[in-house]
């Protein structure tokens, strides 16, 4: 790595646009939204303002009000569904990631590839959709009516659009691929004949004994690290 | 269970388990079934899209002939073209800069070009339309021809695309060998000579990457492009999400799955773009 300081002229070229658009399209309107925090509405001439603010004198109102009952509430299930919905995603890329790595050697990229692909179709049209398969005259709800048909039950269709099992089910079946690929490269990189010495020594000669025993803890580290990013990743 | 394996059947051959392939399967099938049946039922002939009626490609011809969303369609596109670009130039650059030099306040100023990976999309959103609207740049380009009417939005997407395109590329210069551009100044190459002939080249798997994931993020983007799209600018994503909320129609799966095969063909040209230079090296 060299001193900036031994070619300044390069040195600046490169890191003036990324620093210039950085500060003035990010850092600024941050800045801006920080300081604004403080103000409030504008009083003129009696009346509150709805385009002009006030920034001074700087209050903590706003603050104060964040701390109100309706918006705690609404952070705390913001916290609990991707909290719940990160813990599904590890849930349901483990077996993938998992299955992707004992896969026949020729099949890997195609599996791969099947697990990247939704990540480029555009997140709206996925979400749209799930419409299609949740709402009550869906497929689910089509399906099981014709289950429930041939047993001769009358079927109540479902509701299960709109709610809470909606919300996560969607952001389960939107960020799963993101927690396949870092599971998948962890377990990957792991070494194979570390899980030999323990089936050899295992008392249980029992694949799930060595599972648990030597594959989770080596793997730990990996979903740990992710399920906190895909877990900023729901919040956002 | 060891004593559940089949002869010739290993105790760490997990892939030929029957609960794993049957788990595996079922997951597949849930990742997919959305998506393949948005497709077929862009083809139906039902107006509610709830029954299958028949085949049909007039949902084709009303979306073609639904200006707004054609409108919408290409300006998502034209955005996302013109902010790779951008993006890819700033973000190769500051990549080269990270890899290449020693400065002082280094560790903030990598932590500073990973923030608008780690900050909510929502707070940029905001952060953007409020910075937008006071210096007078979102009412300078109402009534504006049309290309320059996007670029309220084209600046916020360069804005969260370009850290992401930096990542990739700075991830794939570690493997660069630094001899190689020292050889190339020895035999004379000027330090734009080298950047072009030495740098560009061995970067051109993870520019060609990071373009695609600028590409994609680009056009994926809703929350930030609703913040900062003027009154008269909409993006596909935004399109989507107005007609959504008045109802789910054909028309929608027909223009989401024009979007699907141009993100598909993109996705595959690239790669195959990529391939004979990694076949090349061996």
């Amino acid at each position: 790595m060299e001193n900036w300081k031994d070619s300044r002229s390069v040195f600046w070229t490169l890191a003036t646009p990324g620093t210039l658009w950085m500060f003035l399209f990010f850092l600024i309107p941050l800045g801006f939204l920080f300081v604004m925090s403080f103000g409030g509405k504008a009083v003129i001439d009696g009346q509150v303002s709805i385009t002009e603010y006030d920034f001074f004198p700087p209050g903590l109102e706003n603050y104060i009000r964040s701390f109100e009952f309706t918006y705690l509430r609404i952070m705390w299930k913001s916290i609990w569904v991707s909290a719940l919905a990160t813990a599904l995603c590890l849930v349901t890329a483990y077996p993938i990631a998992f299955g992707i790595c004992f896969a026949p050697a020729k099949w890997k990229p195609l599996l791969l590839l099947l697990v990247i692909l939704p990540f480029w179709i555009n997140l709206l049209i996925r979400t749209y959709a799930l419409i299609a398969v949740f709402r009550t005259q869906g497929y689910v709800n089509l399906t099981l009516g014709w289950l429930f048909g041939l047993v001769g039950i009358e079927f109540e269709p479902l509701v299960m659009l709109n709610n809470n099992f909606a919300v996560i089910f969607g952001l389960v079946y939107v960020f799963m691929p993101f927690m396949v690929l870092p599971l998948y490269a962890t377990i990957e990189r792991l070494d194979r004949s570390s899980s030999k010495p323990a089936l050899i020594s295992a008392p249980r000669n029992s694949p799930r004994f060595l599972k648990s025993r030597c594959r989770l803890p080596c793997q730990a580290s990996s979903p740990v690290s992710f399920s906190s990013s895909s877990h900023a990743l729901v919040r956002s | 269970m060891a004593a559940t394996l089949k002869p010739g059947q290993g105790p760490l051959d997990y892939g030929n388990r029957w609960w794993l392939k049957l788990l595996f399967g079922f997951i597949f099938f849930m990742l997919y079934v959305p998506i393949v049946t948005l497709v077929a039922f862009s083809f139906n002939s039902d107006k509610r899209g709830i029954v299958w009626r028949g085949f049909t490609i007039d949902n084709y011809a009303k979306a073609w002939k639904n200006d707004a969303l054609i409108e919408a369609l290409t300006n998502s596109i034209v955005i996302a073209i013109i902010a790779t670009i951008i993006a890819t130039v700033i973000g190769a650059m500051v990549a080269i800069m990270l890899w290449r030099f020693r400065f002082p306040f280094k560790g903030a100023y990598e932590g500073f070009m990973a923030l608008p990976i780690v900050i909510p999309e929502i707070c940029m959103g905001v952060a953007l339309l409020l910075f937008f609207n006071e210096s007078g740049m979102m009412s300078a380009v109402v009534n504006t021809p049309w290309p320059i009417n996007l670029s309220n939005i084209i600046i916020a997407h360069v804005a969260f695309c370009f850290p992401f395109v930096a990542v990739v590329v700075r991830s794939r210069l570690v493997g660069f060998n630094r001899q190689l551009e020292e050889a190339s100044k020895d035999l004379g190459a000027s330090e734009w000579q080298t950047f072009w002939k030495v740098l560009v080249p061995f970067m051109m798997p993870g520019l060609v990457a990071g373009a695609l994931l600028a590409f994609t993020l680009s056009l994926d983007d809703f929350v930030i492009t609703f913040f900062t799209s003027g009154p008269e600018t909409v993006t596909f994503p935004v399109k989507v999400y107005s007609l959504v909320r008045r109802g789910v129609s054909p028309e929608i799966n027909a223009a989401s799955t024009v979007l699907i095969v141009i993100t598909i063909v993109a996705t595959v040209l690239a790669m195959k773009l990529q391939a004979p230079e990694k076949s090349g090296k061996g």
